[in-house]
């Protein structure tokens, strides 16, 4: 599935692809996507009983602009 | 000279890095930080590309905002990111808050082998090809 089809249908979620293929840019330009889920525990808890190949973790929607960090 | 668009999390930038380890291939978003001395990784990624923490015979004493702490670090069979790639690099294993929106940190170990330059305002990162004299 393109990520143009991906935004559309999983909008704030987080998704877990497999067969990812990333532009040149580095950015996801396509995969499958085989679990989605609000909440991102969910999410690598499935990738640990899946184990995918070739994966990648995203949240589809938009980041909180007032986000805070400090690590 | 490439320059890297980096996506926004609020202030912060993040880039997309790609990891292999001896099961599986992830590609981890991570945030650009020059604080941090050492490239951390999302401990369950690390699990799932097949990279044992339970064996992890090294460990760095990381100084954090909360304390001391000793983090294993771990050996990838190839690690990607900004155009450029190395091989059976060393990376510390952690777990993030999911309300970050990073699975790690991408640490001085990788930004200080190459000449980039780090765009706070656009969000860009600009590689130069030509690289700096040792010092």
């Amino acid at each position: 599935m393109k990520w143009d089809q991906i935004k559309k249908k999983y909008t704030d979620n987080w998704i877990l692809l497999e067969d990812v293929q990333i532009d040149e840019d580095m950015y996801i330009s396509e995969g499958k996507v085989i679990y989605f889920h609000p909440n991102k525990e969910e999410i690598y808890k499935k990738l640990l009983e899946l184990k995918p190949k070739r994966s990648a973790i995203e949240f589809v929607g938009n980041i909180p602009e007032d986000i805070a960090v400090m690590l | 000279m490439k320059i890297y668009r980096t996506r926004r999390n609020g202030k912060l930038m993040a880039v997309r890095a790609y990891l292999k380890g001896p099961e599986a291939e992830h590609f981890p978003r991570l945030l650009i930080d020059t604080g941090s001395t050492y490239t951390i990784i999302g401990k369950e990624i690390l699990k799932a590309i097949g990279c044992s923490l339970a064996t992890s015979s090294r460990q760095k004493c990381i100084v954090a905002a909360s304390g001391y702490m000793d983090i294993p670090s771990v050996q990838v069979e190839r690690f990607n990111c900004l155009g450029q790639h190395l091989e059976n690099m060393f990376v510390l294993a952690h777990t993030f808050p999911s309300s970050t929106y990073i699975d790690g940190l991408l640490g001085m170990d990788f930004l200080s082998k190459y000449v980039l330059e780090i765009r706070p305002k656009s969000g860009d990162i600009v590689r130069c090809r030509i690289q700096s004299p040792s010092r």
